[in-house]
């Protein structure tokens, strides 16, 4: 078709009414949004005692049998697979309920649990429609930070206690400390790791669903081949996992005692903080103004790690990474190695049998904590539909089926001590552990500068181990990059 | 000045002002909306925007944005990772350039040949680079693993002594170099190919009859004539080689020991690791003009003598 012809096809008025009906509905889509971003919230919020009926009338009166008893996992997974993260939340998918949208990164499998308890919660309340979705693991900060600066982020999700502070002095999370005075959000319990994690500038922060403790996992075979009993005789003190990965160490065999984390990142510092903290030394001072892990217990710290790679050349050299310890255990060709319990899952699966044991002894037992901590978002839709959803979460009979599934720990010793997870506890002895260390184990320091810090440690921890620098010359580094992040950060 | 000469001069304007703004103009405004739109939003604002935050110490979740004039890039100075990264970065660029363009045109030579199975060969040498850059990496982290992987296998059994490869800080950077080579090779070998199939067979029997053997040839009638190939090559090459990401990502995570820390993953670490985005993006615009210089120069020393 020429050009005249097409001037034929299309007269002036023609043109100029698609561009009017274009220019029209641009300035609907425009006004349609405007009025959704402009319209309050026209529900207020619930007084503390309706969530505190609701969890009256949800809560089981015996413990609950079996999980086979929750709805298939698969009915579930449908709204989280099909909700896309960034778009807003959909409508109530039954009249009067509100939604709350809470975004996680657990696969498949992994999120049965919390996906088979959000269909039961969905079921037995009548107020909030629980919507899941899931979002890939390295996607999670910047997405939930691109929601939280656009003023539209979901309900809830699973916060590390990295990421926290951060979100916290953005303004971004709700304050929930008044709830904990009421009774709704009982935290009297918690482990004080946890609390330290949750609590931020005074003020309490997010909910403790889902943690881990570190501890070692032992190759039984191995271990009774090098004549030692990871039963009856684990590792105790410093010098027993020295005396112990020597025994399994095999360089002939390619079968390493023991295999370090040194990937270089905070994956790294989160391990060998545990050993700091032994040490009786601490990540930063009180105040949080000065970075406190080059001391003397963290040079020793240090030079216990190098030793065993430099020295008695007992874990490899190398680049290592959580999955390529796991990987390498897996071949069996490692003594032992530490990480936090998801991992007991996974040692079912091999082919040889695995024992734990809970992490050594120096001046003090000493275990960093991990996990995952679910802040509500104030810029929210429904804070208060977030908060009903957690705080059911949070009971000893629905935290401690989600932790049974995920393979990690509850946060707090009324779910510890719930008779169907001592009964777990019971049937899979080698969980006990890691939940024989919640009592004392430690978080890092809540401060927002922590993932640069950490991060920066993970890189001074692997050019001591490279030998690059003493341990003393690389905490020294560190400590003087984190004290100028502590100050500008004031 | 007549008044006739203005009025025809005005009619004249008025034409060209008809034609400027007629149906014409205005369609092709048109069919343009979308593609300007998508331009504006992706890539111009993007773009504006991220310069604006290179001026502020903004953390990506605060609605302010403290503006602090220079400091990024006063600071950007003074960073020794900052500095290690741009090194490294530099380090990377000459070895992947260097080799992927021989390669690449070593490959092309010799499947430009007429040989049976050419066709099979040429997908099979292309095919690394349609496939993820990620998969490819994991792939190799496990071709690289010291103690079980596959290359110390290799060279075990040929008698050569194993490399500690990615864990090894003077290795890990080879190691990726290798990789990126091998993946991205199949690619410029098919743009050389394009640039071999244009270079008339009258000049090769020319210099035959001339005596030219084939070094001769290659050297004086091949190798000029593709030029501006090679420096297209050399040009796509060493832009893709300054934003290294995804296999620094996924194999090194910028180690060991910062061996292999290079400026997009140094950029990346502060925007989304440690919330610093307009640091990151003073990092970015740094990036911008170390590419914007290295191209130009390459434009005035190479871009000379590509034409023929």
């Amino acid at each position: 078709v020429s050009w005249s012809e097409t001037r034929r096809i299309v007269s002036r008025r023609g043109f100029l009414s698609t561009i009017g009906t274009v220019a029209a509905l641009g300035a609907g889509v425009v006004l349609l949004q405007a009025c959704q971003q402009a319209a309050p919230s026209p529900t207020p919020a619930p007084k503390p005692t309706e969530a505190t009926k609701l969890a009256a009338t949800t809560a089981p009166t015996t413990a609950p049998t079996a999980p086979t008893a929750a709805p298939k996992p698969t009915e579930a997974l449908k709204p989280a697979a099909a909700a896309t993260p960034t778009v807003a939340p959909k409508p109530a998918a039954s009249g009067g309920k509100k939604d709350a949208n809470i975004w996680h990164t657990w696969q498949v499998k992994q999120a049965e649990p919390l996906v088979n308890l959000t269909n039961e919660f969905n079921t037995k309340q009548s107020d909030v429609n629980a919507i899941l979705t899931f979002v890939p693991s390295d996607q999670m900060t910047q997405k939930i930070m691109a929601a939280i600066a656009a003023g539209n982020p979901p309900e809830t999700m699973p916060g590390s206690p990295f990421n926290l502070p951060a979100f916290a002095d953005a303004g971004g999370v709700k304050d929930l400390t008044e709830y904990t005075k009421t009774g709704e959000l009982d935290i009297k319990d918690v482990y004080p790791g946890c609390v330290n994690i949750i609590t931020y500038k005074g003020k309490v922060i997010a909910v403790p669903l889902t943690v881990g403790t570190q501890g070692y996992y032992m190759n039984e075979e191995l271990w009774k081949a090098a004549g030692l009993d990871p039963v009856e005789k684990p590792p105790k003190t410093w010098d027993d996992l020295i005396k112990y990965a020597q025994a399994l160490n095999k360089p002939a065999e390619k079968q390493w005692g023991w295999m370090l984390h040194n990937d270089g990142t905070n994956g790294t510092s989160q391990i060998w903080a545990s050993y700091l903290m032994q040490n009786g030394g601490e990540v930063l001072n009180a105040e949080m103004t000065k970075a406190t892990f080059n001391g003397p217990e963290g040079v020793e710290a240090l030079q216990f790690w190098v030793d065993l790679v430099n020295k008695y050349k007992v874990s490899p050299q190398a680049k290592v990474a959580g999955s390529d310890i796991t990987q390498a255990y897996g071949t069996g060709k490692v003594g032992f190695f530490q990480e936090y319990p998801f991992y007991l899952g996974q040692i079912r699966e091999l082919k040889f049998r695995s024992q734990t044991a809970p992490l050594t002894t120096k001046a003090k037992p000493g275990c960093l904590i991990g996990g995952w901590y679910f802040p509500v978002f104030a810029k929210s839709k429904q804070p208060e539909a977030g908060l009903t959803f957690l705080t059911w979460m949070f009971k000893p009979e629905n935290q401690h089926r989600l932790n049974i599934g995920m393979g990690n720990l509850p946060t707090k010793t009324s779910t510890v001590n719930f008779p169907a997870y001592q009964d777990h506890l019971k049937k899979e002895p080698q969980i006990n552990a890691f939940v024989n260390q919640l009592a004392i184990a430690k978080a890092w320091p809540a401060h927002r500068a922590m993932p640069e810090i950490t991060d920066s440690l993970g890189q001074a921890i692997q050019e001591a181990l490279y030998m690059r620098s003493t341990p003393k010359q690389a905490l020294d580094n560190v400590a003087q990059k984190t004290d100028a992040l502590l100050k500008k950060a004031q | 000045v007549h008044a006739g000469d203005i009025a025809s001069l005005e009619s004249r304007r008025s034409i060209a002002r008809q034609r400027w703004w007629g149906e014409q103009t205005r369609w092709g405004i048109l069919c343009l909306l979308p593609t300007l739109l998508y331009l504006l939003t992706f890539v111009v604002f993007p773009v504006a925007f991220s310069l604006y935050l290179s001026f502020t110490s903004w953390d990506m979740v605060s609605a302010d944005k403290p503006w602090v004039g220079l400091e990024n890039y006063g600071s950007l100075l003074q960073d020794a990772d900052f500095q290690r990264a741009l090194g490294n970065t530099v380090y990377y660029s000459v070895g992947y350039v260097v080799l992927v363009v021989a390669l690449s045109l070593a490959l092309a030579l010799l499947l430009d040949a007429k040989i049976k199975g050419v066709g099979f060969f040429r997908a099979l040498y292309y095919t690394p680079s349609v496939v993820s850059v990620v998969a490819v990496s994991v792939v190799w982290v496990w071709i690289y693993e010291p103690t079980y992987g596959l290359l110390n296998a290799a060279l075990a059994v040929v008698g050569l002594t194993p490399s500690r490869w990615l864990s090894d800080p003077s290795m890990a950077m080879p190691g990726v170099i290798i990789m990126m080579v091998w993946k991205n090779a199949g690619y410029f070998m098919v743009i050389y190919l394009a640039g071999l199939k244009g270079i008339p067979t009258s000049l090769y029997e020319a210099a035959a009859i001339d005596g030219a053997n084939w070094w001769s040839s290659f050297r004086h009638v091949t190798l000029p004539l593709l030029m501006p190939v090679t420096f297209f090559v050399t040009v796509m090459a060493m832009i893709n080689s300054f934003q290294v990401f995804g296999p620094i990502y996924v194999m090194t995570a910028g180690g060991p020991v910062k061996a292999t820390l290079v400026i997009a993953y140094y950029l990346y670490q502060q925007a989304f690791q440690f919330f610093r985005m307009g640091y990151a993006s003073a990092i970015a615009y740094v990036l911008f003009a170390v590419i914007l210089v290295l191209t130009l120069v390459q434009t005035k020393w190479l871009g000379r003598g590509v034409s023929y």
